[in-house]
């Protein structure tokens, strides 16, 4: 854990709530409001790498939004480098990088290095530093011999890379980046990856929305899980790892599996939780006992005349932490999310 | 990727200072419009600027000729203007709604940029274009059309012609400002262009149009300018024509602002509402 | 399916296909009824200056011409715009691959694009009706959809060659910018071939608009019956088909060995 460099934090949020206020049906609208995040707060330390992990639809990119200034809170605060994003935004935007995935967000007709002198202007990056600080990053994250290229023809690895080399190009402190590996080739992530953790050795504090929990096991310092709108959890991999560590897993591949036999499992009194995982022909129960229980021979015999295919007993991971907390945390969402449509 | 130290920046950025704001005017303007306006291509600009406004100029002329017996050289002068205006009109909508397109509003937004620096810059370039075109234009119509431009008079005429590509980009820029909202910017800029041929003097005089329309044209950028060019053309000094000028410059001036409003406007109700959320 | 009558099926289906394609599509709700619109507007106070503003055949005359020209942007732009759309979907590479035979896809293409043109006079001639007063009238109205079909025809075997052509050509829709204007000038749909210079007569003759405006102003305020306008019309529209698909098996031979189809 690198030394903070100050003792308040980088990035603060405190109570975070968005609010849509959209329509449903075609006939008669009737206008409901979304809860997109309700109610989000943490701290980042200088020089911390921060993740915010969860599914699709959890709110991330909207908290990541509102760090960054994009989007007004409908309640709460949040600051960054102690500056509050709703009433200090020039100063904010000044000292944050953005960087999102994806195949969009550049200007495909000019060439990489006229993309970044063009956010070089918008920055006010100082003229008399600005070729050799474009020259820097370019070669940061390997694109020379290609900055002349036109962005049309890059690879999806090279455009992620020219969108942080774009996030750095004023020296931000802080470092923003809304789910950065989507779509990047096992290679590309990895490379990803490792860029990041050079910024973080180097001081910069870094906010990463993900929805690959082994990337932010492998990456972040400290994790918030984040599901329906608020944090489910939040702390470092080992800490999210507890809530489960001393737990047994016992993966059981079945074909065509019941509910109802499900639910028996489920009904047993050593049986923790079960969380299933579907996959083309089959599907896998990941059933938590206490440590060390020997239960397996107990779970097939209440699976009564299922197709048995693998049985593995194995120690618990941070995803199955993971996966267990967006289970049990959906279920309250779904029921408290049914109850706010106006 | 490398392992190397970035260092840090010897002078901190910073967006708010006026020399920033000017150079994003300015160097800035230059790169967006590479990025955005989809003609700026040779295979596809001389074509669409330089090809098919030859024709138009020549249709018109020989269309308005006949049907009138005016001298072709009116017809001449209108679409010459016109065709300059175009590229003001296509070329600012293109420079605003393009950024839906790419998907880099949201990462332009994100920055302390000036907006007024941001958004005027990207005139600059297509008052420059629209200049190119229409001297192409009066060459075609000086070569074809007998179109003669009275000597001493070509500052006149330049100034009339920058003065209206400008206002004509500033209502191409509320189109793209539009379009940002509502729907496919380049529907509107072509209704624009076709409305001006009808409304603004290009083929039809002014005064023979009924009433409303007359109102309608005035209302419009473009007609003001064009008629200084036409005087100026015939011999006018600024002094005559000075008058009209200011008019079109004062029109630019409005639709500039209202495009720039319009925004502002919608960057601050995207905040609100997520409005313009084009991910 | 096979023979003659799968393949006049397969460009019916495609031809129907395109037209609703068309209904749906807004650049062609502006360049087949608003952009007529407007030109027959200005074509008709033109003409009011020049002091025919009693003249129902002027008006009549102005408004078939605009409208023509109507047809040929549509015909033009839904030729380029086919192939450009294609590239953009990625289907281009699909349809040439595709084992019923593509020039007869192209073929009601472009028909379906000359068929939709003609909102173009309906809506000009509406519009004249309606705001200018004018007055319709036809001289053979027996012979008037022969026109009419005659002139779809040939303007979508036009259409068809353009296509063609166009199918290498990564910009094809900057080169249909550029063939607006001239066209309309060369085959006299406004302004009466004899008053421009006389090189250009030869050149109106290889071109469907001409005979197929010929044809319809013949059938609504000619003197005579106007049989060769209509003959002639089918003949270049053979003419046009013949020399689309020698072009086009050229054309695609040249894209499969320069992997150029896919381009987007």
């Amino acid at each position: 854990m690198r030394a903070p460099v100050t003792d308040s934090p980088a990035i603060e949020a405190i109570d975070l709530v968005r609010t849509y206020r959209t329509h449903t049906g075609v006939i008669r609208r009737r206008p409901i409001s979304v809860e997109a995040v309700r109610g989000i707060s943490f701290q980042v330390r200088s020089g911390e790498l921060f993740g915010l992990l969860g599914p699709n639809g959890a709110g991330k990119t909207t908290t990541i939004k509102m760090l960054i200034t994009l989007l007004l809170p409908t309640a709460g605060t949040a600051r960054v480098m102690g500056f509050d994003v709703v009433r200090d935004t020039t100063a904010v935007r000044q000292r944050i990088g953005y960087v999102f995935g994806g195949d969009r967000g550049l200007y495909d007709r000019v060439s990489g290095i006229d993309n970044l002198r063009y956010f070089a202007e918008l920055y006010g990056v100082d003229p008399g530093e600005q070729a050799r600080r474009i020259a820097a990053l370019i070669e940061l994250v390997g694109l020379e011999g290609r900055q002349k290229e036109k962005v049309e023809g890059y690879s999806r690895g090279m455009r992620q890379r020219l969108h942080i080399a774009r996030g750095l190009l004023h020296d931000p402190e802080v470092l923003f980046l809304d789910e950065p590996s989507i779509g990047l080739d096992p290679v590309g992530a990895r490379e990803l990856r490792q860029t990041v953790k050079t910024l973080v050795d180097a001081g910069k504090t870094v906010l990463m929305t993900t929805h690959y929990m082994f990337e932010a096991d492998a990456l972040c310092d400290r994790i918030a899980v984040i599901n329906g709108g608020r944090i489910v959890a939040l702390g470092t991999g080992e800490d999210l790892k507890r809530d489960v560590a001393n737990r047994t897993i016992v993966e059981i591949e079945t074909f065509g599996v019941t509910p109802e036999a499900i639910d028996r499992v489920r009904a047993d009194p050593e049986v923790i939780a079960v969380n299933t995982e579907e996959r083309e022909q089959s599907e896998i129960l990941l059933v938590q006992s206490a440590q060390g229980l020997q239960i397996t021979q107990r779970l097939l015999g209440l699976l009564g005349d299922t197709r048995i295919g693998k049985v593995v007993a194995r120690e618990p991971t941070l995803e199955d932490a993971y996966v267990h907390l967006i289970a049990t945390s959906g279920e309250e969402a779904s029921a408290t999310r049914a109850a706010s449509v106006a | 990727m490398t392992a190397i130290a970035l260092p840090r920046l010897q002078t901190p950025a910073h967006a708010g200072s006026l020399r920033a704001s000017l150079r994003l005017f300015w160097y800035g303007g230059r790169i967006s419009y590479t990025a955005l306006f989809n003609w700026a291509r040779p295979s596809i600009y001389i074509p669409t600027l330089i090809g098919a406004p030859t024709f138009q100029i020549l249709f018109f002329a020989t269309l308005g000729n006949y049907a009138t017996g005016l001298d072709p050289a009116y017809f001449a002068i209108g679409n010459s203007v016109q065709v300059s205006a175009m590229s003001g009109i296509y070329g600012m909508t293109m420079a605003i709604a393009n950024e839906r397109w790419f998907g880099t509003l949201h990462a332009v937004l994100a920055t302390p940029a000036n907006r007024a620096a941001l958004f005027g810059g990207r005139f600059v370039p297509f008052i420059a274009n629209g200049l190119i075109v229409s001297i192409y234009g009066f060459t075609i119509s000086w070569i074809f059309l007998g179109v003669r431009i009275a000597p001493g008079s070509l500052g006149v005429v330049a100034l009339g012609l920058v003065v209206t590509v400008f206002s004509c980009s500033a209502i191409g820029a509320l189109q793209g400002s539009l379009s940002l909202r509502l729907r496919d910017g380049l529907f509107g800029a072509n209704m624009l262009v076709f409305v001006f041929l009808l409304f603004c003097g290009v083929n039809i005089p002014l005064e023979t149009l009924p009433g409303w329309m007359q109102a309608i044209g005035n209302a419009l950028p473009f007609t003001h300018g064009l008629q200084a060019v036409r005087q100026a053309i015939g011999g006018a000094g600024l002094g005559e024509v000075g008058g009209l000028i200011a008019i079109e410059l004062g029109i630019g001036v409005a639709y500039a602002l209202a495009a720039f409003a319009l925004f502002r406007r919608l960057e601050t109700s995207s905040r609100r509402n997520a409005t313009l959320d084009v991910r | 399916m096979n023979g003659a009558r799968g393949s006049l099926r397969l460009v019916w289906t495609v031809w129907v296909f395109t037209m609703k394609a068309f209904m749906a599509s807004e650049f062609f709700l502006l360049t087949a009824v608003l952009q007529p619109v407007i030109f027959a507007s200005i074509a008709f106070f033109l003409f009011r200056i020049g002091g025919d503003a009693a003249g129902e055949h002027t008006l009549l005359y102005a408004a078939l011409g605009t409208g023509m020209m109507g047809v040929w942007s549509t015909t033009l732009f839904g030729a380029g715009g086919a192939i450009a759309w294609q590239r953009w979907e990625g289907t281009l590479e699909l349809l040439v691959a595709a084992p019923r035979r593509y020039d007869l896809v192209l073929a009601g293409q472009t028909l379906g694009a000359s068929t939709f043109g003609f909102y173009s006079v309906i809506a000009t001639l509406a519009w004249g009706m309606v705001l200018f007063g004018m007055p319709l009238r036809a001289s053979f109205p027996v012979l008037l959809p022969v026109a009419l079909l005659a002139a779809i025809i040939a303007l979508g075997a036009m259409g068809m060659l353009i296509a063609t052509s166009f199918v290498l050509y990564r910009h094809a829709n900057a080169l249909s910018n550029l063939l607006e204007y001239p066209v309309w000038i060369v085959t006299g749909l406004v302004v009466p071939l004899a008053t421009l210079p006389a090189w250009i007569g030869p050149i109106s003759w290889l071109l469907a608009p001409t005979w197929g405006m010929e044809a319809i102003r013949g059938a609504t305020i000619g003197s005579a019956p106007p049989w060769l306008p209509i003959v002639l019309c089918m003949v270049l529209a053979v003419v046009y088909w013949l020399l689309a698909r020698v072009v086009l098996v050229y054309v695609l031979n040249k894209a499969r060995r320069d992997a150029t189809l896919s381009l987007a």
